[in-house]
């Protein structure tokens, strides 16, 4: 080994291991956001080094948790423990990005009026040849979207929901016959609001692994109030 | 006492509760705890250093996933790597925002347990796992313990550089050039 070559350049994994603080980190954190490969370097190593996890020892968890965690209103904080408050730059990291569960932080989403129950939205086609439908059950989370043949054989259409932070998020995978159904989770139907944009894009099958599109979008529209 | 899993039908019970916790069951989310809070645990505990902040990360871990598994794809991480990583993360969030790690009294040192498995963890390991532990085995020890010792106590590189009483430079070199072969090994098909 020749003590005078410089080190490989292993920035994915010393990333996904956690090793990176302070700017080196911000870096990197803002390369997985525009750099795609990069993205998907970071979880190929996430996924190298999973089977360490065997090695951590289990350790029963006190009953505690799991009372706190029964209770109906599962969010709120221990009784006799201050709040925690994280700061901000604490709560970024690029391993949750690789996971496509990507909380970028923003405001809380204002809602200009009144809660409203049903959005909708047509999903017209790039080559503007025609338009799904789509519709959401914002009591009860339930998406649906029109029957539609967008992926290729080999390919999966995903759904993604574009906020006011320009990044997009990932809603679920279209059926590849018949009409599609899904149901959204309060962490995203919680950012459904009229003018929001939705779109989808060519995937994998499964899904981008990276959390964000890597193939072209071919249909998108604008969700408004029903 | 532990009885002996098939790790297939394990995974796929774990991936069967993890989906039905992001339709919202939340007796899912119970299920998902049951099956997996004691490996979350010893992972919170290693890296938080101290038991009632584990607790709390445990909690909040909890909550993420009860958020996010919605968001889980099946087929594309196992579900055991997904949740352990969200773990993993919110450990570390809390220990790098506490600014200092914290100082490991006796009682808390005996808690957490040594990370070399017993017999049965090591049969247990699927063929992915095996061979990453058969290449890590393969690396010089010191880059062997830098890459495992950063994946269990979290570490930044200031960190481990100052556990192992070893230049900043050096340390970052000895990770580099291991994490090159580490890659090698485990990627030749």
């Amino acid at each position: 080994m020749t003590p005078d070559a410089p080190d490989p350049d292993m920035t994915a994994a010393e990333l996904a291991l956690g090793l990176l603080d302070g700017e080196e980190r911000a870096t990197a954190l803002r390369r997985v956001l525009a750099d795609p490969d990069f993205a998907r370097e970071v979880e190929e190593w996430r996924q190298r080094l999973a089977g360490l996890f065997d090695d951590y020892p289990e350790v029963a968890a006190p009953e505690a948790v799991a009372e706190r965690l029964a209770r109906p209103e599962a969010d709120s904080q221990p009784p006799a423990r201050p709040a925690f408050r994280w700061p901000i730059a604490a709560m970024v990291t690029a391993i949750a990005a690789m996971l496509a569960l990507f909380v970028v932080l923003q405001p809380a989403p204002r809602v200009a009026g009144p809660p409203h129950h049903m959005m909708v939205a047509s999903l017209m086609m790039s080559d503007k040849s025609s338009a799904v439908p789509a519709m959401v059950d914002m009591t009860t989370g339930e998406m649906r979207i029109g029957e539609t043949r967008m992926a290729p054989q080999g390919k999966t259409a995903q759904l993604w929901m574009i906020g006011g932070d320009g990044v997009p998020k990932p809603m679920g995978m279209l059926a590849s016959t018949g009409p599609s159904r899904m149901m959204l989770p309060m962490e995203k139907r919680r950012h459904l609001q009229a003018g929001i944009m939705l779109a989808v894009s060519i995937e994998p099958l499964g899904g981008s692994p990276t959390g964000l599109p890597t193939g072209p979008v071919v249909a998108s529209g604008k969700l408004s109030i029903a | 006492m532990r009885q002996p899993t098939d790790p297939a039908a394990a995974r796929a019970r774990l991936t069967e509760a993890l989906v039905r916790t992001g339709q919202e069951d939340r007796a899912a989310l119970q299920d998902v705890y049951r099956l997996t809070s004691a490996k979350l645990f010893g992972i919170c505990l290693r890296i938080c250093g101290e038991r009632s902040a584990a607790e709390d990360v445990l909690h909040d871990v909890y909550l993420t996933i009860w958020k996010r598994a919605g968001a889980y794809e099946p087929g594309r991480a196992s579900p055991i790597s997904w949740l352990a990583t969200i773990a993993r993360n919110k450990a570390i969030d809390w220990v790098r925002a506490r600014g200092a790690r914290p100082s490991h009294p006796i009682e808390e040192a005996a808690m957490v347990a040594d990370t070399s498995p017993d017999q049965r963890e090591v049969a247990e390991r699927d063929e992915e796992s095996r061979r990453l532990h058969d290449c890590l085995d393969a690396l010089d020890e010191r880059a062997r313990d830098a890459i495992r010792t950063a994946f269990f106590d979290g570490v930044t590189y200031a960190e481990l550089a100052e556990r192992k009483n070893v230049p900043l430079g050096t340390m970052k070199s000895i990770m580099r050039r291991g994490l090159l072969q580490l890659r090698g090994c485990v990627d030749d098909a």
